[in-house]
């Protein structure tokens, strides 16, 4: 049988298939990157009491219901079927409502009031689209005590 | 001035090592920002999806609230810190010693999509009382 002397052999470091392995894992990650998963923030503010000497100006506020059952509505107005989460209707409706607001000089607020079974998603979904229509007062109407 | 010129003799090589370098730097890069984003908190909680929110700002002292609701028992319980809150009164108590001289406080909510909308609500009348006002909802990018 044949041995091989590994000091007749001329040992190298090996630049190639290093690169092809950095090149393999750049791939690798800049792949992944795109379908990661991050968690990201919805803003909103609840009331609560303020100490002030100068006049309070009354913000314009728009109260969006949500039912148990999906159903969104403004003004007594149905918005977008309850499966569709980008909500289009409402959003444009809510772009409308804000550029109103800012040609009157008002601040736009959005109350939402969700029934007690309404699916959280959805609460969701509406402060996404209020994300969306770029309209920062976001409130919550509380549930009445039992 | 002097001007280098080539002359045939001299031997252009390519150079591997800063190659090399770049390349070991855009893969850190790339796992850096892959395991940055690792999910933290809760497992347990599917959080919803909202593709307009917006990158946490990390600045701010909050308090991080997990909402769990337990259909059989039509009720709901809240981990702050791994400690775990059955009564609302305690966690405003907790809250409102919390954010006690603390002008930008706030907490953030993590709650399962499936989670009923009154629990929340709940929740947010607690911070409410404990005189937090400053709440942000955490979502995912996408699905």
């Amino acid at each position: 049988m044949r041995v091989r002397n590994i000091h007749e052999e001329n040992l190298q470091f090996q630049i190639a298939p290093m690169i092809d392995v950095i090149f393999i894992l750049i791939l690798f990650f800049m792949c992944s990157a795109g379908a990661v998963k991050t968690e990201n923030h919805l803003v909103s503010s609840l009331p609560g009491t303020a100490e002030s000497d100068s006049p309070v100006e009354i913000p314009d506020e728009q109260v969006i219901a949500i039912t148990n059952a999906g159903k969104v509505l403004l003004n007594d107005r149905e918005f977008d079927s309850s499966s569709a989460h980008r909500m289009p209707e409402l959003r444009a409706t809510l772009g409308r409502f804000l550029e109103s607001s800012k040609a009157n000089k008002t601040e736009a607020m959005v109350t939402i009031a969700p029934e007690a079974y309404a699916n959280y998603q959805r609460v969701i979904d509406v402060m996404n689209a209020c994300a969306a229509a770029r309209i920062k007062n976001v409130s919550f109407r509380m549930e009445a005590e039992e | 001035m002097r001007v280098r010129k080539h002359h045939a003799g001299e031997e252009l090589e390519f150079q591997i090592a800063p190659m090399v370098d770049v390349l070991l730097v855009v893969l850190v890069f790339f796992i850096m920002i892959t395991s940055a984003s690792v999910l933290q908190g809760d497992p347990d909680i599917v959080l919803p999806v909202a593709s307009d929110a917006t990158k946490p700002e990390k600045s701010k002292a909050e308090a991080v609230l997990n909402l769990h609701w337990v259909t059989a028992g039509k009720s709901g319980f809240v981990t702050m810190d791994k400690v775990r809150f059955d009564k609302l009164d305690a966690l405003g108590k907790k809250l409102a010693a919390m954010s006690a001289g603390k002008k930008n406080f706030r907490v953030v909510i993590r709650a399962d999509r499936t989670l009923p909308a009154i629990f929340v609500q709940r929740v947010l009348g607690a911070c409410a009382d404990a005189g937090v006002s400053d709440t942000v909802f955490t979502a995912l990018n996408h699905d």
